[in-house]
């Protein structure tokens, strides 16, 4: 037999018989209360699958050469001479760029590209111990300051100017055009927590900007 | 590369197929970890352990909890209790006290886990433990395992036990295939096998298929 239940707005409904309706048609299928509680976690999990599905978020993936702007992959392939490049697309929520790395005479290059393959700088590792002297001795200044105890981690130099001046520095030309800056991973313990955050200073070491970089999770190596 | 963690997946897990004397079972686990002010956090696991031999009994479920603090921003200090539900026996409980170190590179994060435990209470003796796993999570697409991206874990462990005055190593190697849900939330699939009582006249071989879903609140 159907039962229809229309719902109409500011009526106080007894819901007891769409319950008994509902109840009695598990019981006619002969659901145990067990299978009942696996359907209601089978909904709850896709609900929750559903739900996460809807989400965006920030990523970077691989991508092969040909997916990459024509003018980016020029610059790259004259840049980097043979080295093997390795691209990778960063999905953002605004938008998304494009990133060649590579190794080049024991320097490991990292190119960053906007959509359209314009270029935005390169940047390659150094010992923060190789900085100017007095560079540093302004960033450690600067840096003691902001967090007392630190710990520089890891330093990249980031070069940004016009693509020919860039690509005089391949034959050894030191180019004065070309502005210079130094990016730092710097660990520090603030109010009993330890944080990371990547500093940019300027080629003589003026502070520039600083933001606290969020770790991935990690529980499913640590327990 | 991951041409070549996959053969040796496929070819791991034919072997341990094409071997005999090993026990099956299911291992799922379910883990909820809550961050707490000055890098303390409390971890809560349950872990259910399904016999896939002969009659395929349910044999027990574990419940743990956590307490663990960061001594750096790589390295975890974490001791807490577990308590063991057998299967129509006697109740048993566990300390455990862990050092863990999780290394970042550029392209894989490396686990170092460092950890001690006693298993005790029921009618069996006290079963002291030291062991250390080495496990890696590599993505399987770009550079970092970023939401709604697959990667790998891979792991070996190394328990040592003692028990009375009888010693034992077990050794375990895992592969799991991941997917990470959200930056809160990871799922894992895979193979748990371990190989233990070698050092004796014949050795005990589990596998696992585990499942695990770790939740950060």
């Amino acid at each position: 037999m159907v039962q229809e239940f229309i719902l109409r707005p500011g009526t106080e409904y007894d819901l007891k018989p769409l319950y008994k309706l509902l109840t009695s048609n598990f019981v006619s299928l002969n659901c145990s209360n067990k299978m009942l509680r696996y359907f209601v976690l089978f909904l709850f999990l896709i609900s929750y699958l559903q739900a996460l599905a809807q989400q965006k978020y920030e990523r970077e993936i691989g991508v092969l050469s040909e997916e990459v702007p024509e003018n980016a992959v020029e610059f790259t392939e004259e840049f980097l001479g043979k080295s093997r490049i390795k691209w990778f697309k960063e999905e953002g929520l605004e938008g998304y760029s494009f990133e060649a790395k590579a190794r080049k005479n024991r320097r490991k290059y990292s190119i960053e590209f906007s959509a359209d393959g314009k270029l935005e700088d390169i940047e390659f590792i150094v010992q923060w111990r190789n900085i100017p002297s007095n560079s540093l001795k302004h960033i450690q200044k600067y840096l003691e300051r902001d967090l007392e105890i630190y710990k520089i981690k890891k330093a990249q130099e980031q070069w940004i100017g016009d693509k020919n001046e860039l690509l005089k520095t391949v034959k050894g030309e030191i180019n004065e055009e070309l502005t210079i800056n130094y990016e730092l991973e710097v660990v520090a313990k603030i109010d009993g927590v330890y944080k990371l955050f990547e500093y940019l200073f300027s080629k003589d070491g003026t502070y520039i900007r600083h933001y606290e970089v969020i770790l991935q999770m990690t529980d499913n190596l640590i327990y | 590369m991951k041409k070549r963690i996959c053969c040796i997946l496929v070819l791991l897990s034919h072997s341990l197929f094409a071997q005999q004397n090993i026990s099956w079972g299911l291992l799922p686990s379910l883990n909820f970890n809550k961050k707490l002010p000055r890098d303390w956090s409390v971890n809560f696991k349950a872990e259910g352990r399904q016999s896939l031999q002969d009659e395929k009994n349910y044999l027990q479920t574990d419940l743990s909890l956590l307490s663990s603090r960061k001594v750096g921003l790589s390295s975890t200090i974490a001791m807490g209790y577990l308590l063991r539900l057998p299967n129509g026996d006697e109740l048993r409980n566990r300390l455990i006290q862990q050092f863990i170190i999780v290394r970042r590179y550029s392209a894989l994060k490396l686990s170092h886990r460092f950890g001690a435990d006693q298993t005790f209470g029921g009618d069996e003796p006290t079963v002291y433990r030291l062991r250390y796993r080495l496990s890696s999570e590599i993505p399987l697409s770009g550079q970092e395992v970023d939401p709604k991206e697959f990667f790998f874990k891979l792991g070996n462990e190394y328990v040592n036990s003692l028990e009375e005055s009888a010693f034992d190593l077990e050794i375990r190697g895992l592969g799991f295939l991941g997917y990470v849900l959200n930056p809160k939330a990871k799922l894992e699939f895979g193979l748990d096998y371990r190989l233990s009582s070698f050092l004796k006249t014949s050795a005990r071989q589990r596998s696992w298929i585990g499942f695990n879903l770790y939740q950060s609140l």
